[in-house]
């Protein structure tokens, strides 16, 4: 028999820990990588991650300190179990989270000017253009007519969504959201890690009052549950919700408020997310906060609040 | 031009293996081009607008891998998926020295020639599915899941039976086949002697009676907890039956089960009549008279079932270490516990064994009441208080419904046992200490700090405090048995040898009979 492996969990989100340290949940591994283990709850579906400790925090997310979860042997099925501060994995791995630090996601207390805006974005555009990872919106990756093709639609839909919510067309914007969901390569494909940046920096810097009336988020939840595979959807709904992982928040923060962090350290930090997923979230992030200048809402509300 | 596709089904590799490969496969020889990604409606659409779309990549989902491969011939594409393949199996990576994954049964009957049983251990919505295809692969199968249909049940037992196959459980926690332990099982000798069991905990505490009395097992075959309802009408444990008559190692069958149905009851004692070898029937709380009229062996409780194996198989009587009741202790115990401490409270992790003391309790007690009980008036209303005489059995639905089972988790035990402690009128508390295949690695060692503080709780209150426990498992588990009873013993522990003896001590112990 396997021995298990004890590990403790250094930070997570607020309602994960919640969850494993009262209420507690059953659970199956839906996927299992090196570095990151999802784990769907068997009573709603919900995706919950464990990441390893080089990686930053997230939404249902615990930061666990181990190298590689596939040394463990956690796989696909694995049945898991949670409750009074543990979560144990199919007999191989029991996580405690007691002492874990909270994390939540980081909400920009301010807001830079327009102008300062639109500059930082034009500057974070040109660096995506030059250091991102060909994929999905960058050609390169392979010279072939699929790639050609995909880059193509994602930037018609990318474009024709701005378009949209710069004027303030909720339906044309979900009928672009829609070819964008699903589109391209990788696990999480472009089009789907371009909605996350698009949403989250949408969410995080509208006022505040309007997060749970934005119609076009709730369409891309709507559409997405369909569109695409249940871990691209989980980051979605969240970061429809404002609920993105610290990189992308620090990004975000960086870009739109006047805090001290430099826009180009944490566009690093995200351009270094997966393969070409860290390049789309970018390009989304950048798109997101230019669709609320174009529609007005960046000047409108912003300064007083705090 | 020819176009070839494979589907990894609900498959999912990182971005960055998925990237390399998708470049890899584009520069093996003779390629046109090779799409690699999630077989969602949008990347369907740029396959069909590049007239690379074929039926099996039209019919893949959002959690499928699509592969499709475009070359000058059906050769070239053919070993290009084989060398994609490859790529990903290098990805997959065995540099940890970990087993291979399989996303499907499918997949794994390829891979895996000589496999001729699967364990479905999914969650319940799903397990029927996955059991499906797994006899229809031809294997057998162990189904740890719960949460089926008895519709479903019946089906794949049918299916099952009709395939020459078995189908353990749903809900079938213990099996042990050639050798290997199955989920939870524990270390035995090998012998001649194979078990049936429609219970987990009832099957694991018969092996280890039986190799704690010098004897050894063949197989042990779990059927589920309702494959003798009327409705399954004991498919499972007859196919059992059936096999271990066929399997010549086998030269005594046990069963063991809570009652049947009557009518399943006698179709069960018929085919063990009829088997050509002896059976014992431990059909906890069951009729001794059914059984006997069958011509079989009955064994009133777990130890007896197994004692009558034993010798059934071939060892002398005389040569056997019986594990006696220890009646001086009896007398002693009750003579340290005050007038009012006339309550047994037993909290446990072993269904079968919670079934078994309970049976024992009332043969003397009318007052006992259980979380697990079939009469309504002796059944817990509010499990987290007790009555009287309470037997409680931690590990069904009422305390594992989204959390850990207790053998996993034992914190709802832990804060149970101090509850019980400060309970003047409780004169012995009994706990199960499960060790084995699957089980915790320490399970006495997580209880010690909470049975010193229930000691503590009753030593300040100026009264004794009974802790009876009973560690099931053999001295070939990896837990060692030894240390385990040592653990318990230097906090105050009093062992029961057997889950039988547990509950006659208990029963002994809190009698106010002179």
């Amino acid at each position: 028999m396997r021995a298990h492996v004890t590990m403790q969990a250094r930070s997570g989100d607020g309602a994960f820990l919640a969850r494993v340290n009262g209420a507690a949940f059953a659970g199956v591994v839906h996927s299992a990588f090196h570095r990151a283990v999802n784990i769907a709850c068997l009573s709603n579906g919900e995706l919950h991650t464990l990441v390893t400790g080089d990686l930053d925090d997230g939404p249902n997310s615990l930061v666990v300190v181990t190298e590689d979860f596939l040394a463990i042997g956690i796989c696909q099925g694995d049945s898991v179990r949670a409750g009074g501060g543990s979560l144990a994995i199919a007999g191989k791995a029991m996580v405690n989270v007691a002492g874990a630090v909270v994390w939540r996601t980081p909400v920009p207390e301010t807001h830079c000017a327009t102008g300062l805006l639109r500059r930082r974005l034009a500057e974070a555009e040109a660096t995506i253009r030059c250091n991102g990872t060909p994929g999905g919106f960058i050609e390169g990756m392979a010279d072939t007519e699929v790639a050609r093709l995909t880059t193509r639609m994602l930037h018609e839909g990318a474009d024709g969504l701005a378009l949209a919510l710069g004027r303030g067309d909720t339906d044309a914007a979900l009928t672009h959201a829609r070819r964008l969901l699903g589109l391209g390569p990788g696990l999480t494909p472009s089009g789907d890690d371009f909605l996350t940046g698009l949403l989250a920096a949408r969410a995080l810097c509208r006022r505040q009052a309007d997060l749970g009336s934005d119609a076009f988020a709730h369409g891309v939840i709507r559409l997405a549950k369909s569109a695409t595979n249940p871990i691209a959807y989980a980051a979605i709904a969240k970061a429809a919700r404002g609920e993105v992982r610290e990189r992308v928040a620090r990004l975000i923060i960086a870009l739109g408020s006047t805090t001290a962090e430099p826009p180009s350290q944490a566009l690093a930090q995200v351009l270094a997310i997966g393969s070409s997923s860290g390049t789309e979230i970018a390009f989304g992030v950048i798109r997101g906060l230019a669709s609320l200048i174009d529609n007005g809402e960046w000047d409108h509300g912003h300064q007083d609040r705090h | 031009m020819a176009i070839k596709t494979a589907i990894k089904r609900n498959t999912y590799f990182d971005s960055v293996s998925l990237m390399s490969v998708t470049g890899r496969a584009n520069a093996v020889a003779g390629v046109d081009q090779a799409m690699i990604g999630m077989g969602t409606a949008m990347n369907k659409e740029v396959l069909q607008n590049v007239g690379m779309l074929t039926p099996e990549a039209a019919e893949a989902q959002s959690g499928d891998l699509m592969i499709v491969v475009r070359s000058a011939s059906d050769e070239i594409a053919e070993q290009a998926l084989v060398e994609i393949d490859e790529l990903f199996k290098q990805k997959g990576g065995n540099e940890s020295g970990r087993k291979m994954n399989y996303a499907t049964i499918e997949s794994a009957v390829a891979h895996v020639p000589g496999a001729n049983l699967a364990i479905i251990a999914v969650a319940g919505e799903f397990a029927s599915r996955e059991a499906r295809r797994a006899l229809e692969s031809g294997l057998h199968v162990m189904m740890f899941s719960d949460n089926v249909s008895i519709e479903d049940e019946v089906a794949l037992k049918t299916l099952a039976h009709d395939k020459g196959l078995l189908m353990m459980g749903p809900d079938c926690g213990t099996a042990y086949i050639g050798g290997v332990g199955l989920c939870f099982a524990n270390a035995v000798r090998a012998g001649n002697i194979g078990i049936v069991g429609a219970s987990g905990t009832g099957s694991q505490e018969v092996a280890a009676r039986i190799h704690d009395f010098g004897g050894g097992i063949t197989q042990i075959i779990g059927t589920g907890g309702r494959d003798l309802n009327e409705k399954v009408g004991g498919i499972m444990m007859i196919d059992g039956i059936n096999a271990l008559a066929r399997d010549p190692a086998t030269e005594v069958i046990v069963l063991v089960s809570k009652p049947p149905a009557k009518s399943v009851q006698d179709k069960v004692l018929a085919a063990a009549a009829s088997c050509g070898k002896p059976v014992v029937a431990c059909l906890l709380g069951g009729s001794e008279e059914a059984v006997t009229k069958a011509g079989l062996q009955f064994g009133k409780t777990t130890k007896e079932a197994a004692l009558k194996a034993v010798i059934r198989a071939g060892r002398k009587e005389e040569e056997i270490n019986k594990r006696a009741l220890n009646l001086p202790l009896i007398a002693e115990t009750r003579a340290k516990l005050k007038p009012e401490q006339r309550y047994i409270r037993a909290l446990l992790c072993g269904g079968t064994l919670c079934e078994e003391m309970m049976l024992i309790a009332k043969e003397s007690y009318d007052n006992v009441y259980s979380n697990i009980a079939k009469d309504p008036a002796r059944k817990l209303k509010d499990v987290s208080t007790s009555i009287e005489h309470t037997f409680i059995d931690f590990g069904d639905d009422d305390f594992t419904r989204g959390r850990p089972h207790p053998m996993i988790d034992p914190s709802q035990r832990l804060a149970r046992l101090v509850q019980e402690a400060r309970d003047p009128s409780v004169g012995v508390i009994v706990l199960d200490f499960i060790l084995g295949y699957g089980a915790h690695e320490d399970p006495a060692g997580v209880m010690i700090p909470a049975l010193v503080e229930a000691k503590q709780i009753a030593a300040t209150d100026g009264r004794h405090l009974e802790i009876l426990g009973y560690v099931l498992g053999t001295d070939l588990d990896s837990q060692s048995l030894a240390e385990q009873t040592a653990k318990l013993s230097e906090v105050g522990v009093t062992i029961a040898s057997s889950c039988t003896n547990a509950g006659l001590l208990a029963r002994g112990f809190v009698s106010k009979e002179i």
